[in-house]
């Protein structure tokens, strides 16, 4: 038996940890650009979501586990965006309105929150793995 | 009221002996292989282990767990190891020591 397959718990929660690390970058830009008039796609920027998908390896009848992976990075085009009136600002409108992007702090926050939880929760996946395999070589000792 | 007796219980069945782990395998080096995979294993999780460590000191790691998963697979796999080889050496130490 490989050690590949003895960790393969270490390695899913691995790429849990992964996940969440992920998404926090995705949610710290979105803080970072939450006064963004301008991005790569010329308006204001757009706050973005990362979409996470199941891995499976193996057959149908024995499918293996290979954690989580991060599938697509989704612009958030639903929540509006905000209005605020600024005649002074270069972006301004003709009503001097400056368009700003559609980030929530206070969402944002809870987010970063959740992902933070769930980094830990993955973590501990791990950490309890590994007192497993720990108490398991305890058997070999006198 | 009534107790149903015990006596309606099935005997237990008899232990199957289990089979033998050099049953399938190549005959003579079965055990020696088994410890050389082993050991060539940990070799693997030791280097990749220091490959982790390596990127992390030159900065081009990506994240601290990987790291730390892979220097924590590669202190298992030679704790079980070393585990293995203490047992070995008692039975050995075991054998010397008898009378003749």
């Amino acid at each position: 038996m490989p050690f590949s397959d003895m960790f393969a718990a270490s390695a899913i929660s691995g790429s849990g940890l992964s996940a969440e690390r992920y998404r926090m970058e995705v949610i710290a830009n979105n803080i970072a650009n939450a006064n963004s008039t301008k991005s790569a796609n010329g308006g204001p920027f757009r706050r973005q979501e990362v979409v996470f998908a199941e891995v499976l390896g193996g057959s149908a009848g024995a499918p293996t586990f290979g954690g989580v992976q991060a599938v697509d990075l989704v612009e958030d085009t639903e929540t509006p965006l905000n209005r605020v009136h600024m005649p002074g600002h270069p972006e301004a409108d003709a009503e001097g309105y400056v368009t700003l992007p559609n980030v929530n702090l206070p969402m944002e926050m809870v987010n970063l929150m959740t992902a933070s939880r769930a980094y830990e929760a993955n973590l501990r996946a791990a950490q309890t793995f590994r007192t497993l395999n720990e108490q398991a070589l305890l058997i070999l000792r006198g | 009221m009534a107790v149903s007796s015990l006596g309606s219980l099935a005997p237990l069945a008899p232990l199957t002996p289990s089979a033998r782990p050099d049953a399938a395998g190549p005959a003579g080096s079965g055990f020696a292989q088994l410890l050389q995979g082993v050991i060539a294993q940990n070799a693997t999780a030791s280097s990749g282990a220091d490959a982790a460590v390596a990127s992390l000191a030159s900065g081009q790691s990506q994240d601290l767990h990987t790291v730390s998963m892979a220097v924590a697979q590669a202190d298992l796999t030679f704790r079980l190891i070393l585990e293995m080889r203490n047992r070995l050496t008692d039975a050995f130490q075991e054998v010397q020591r008898m009378q003749v």
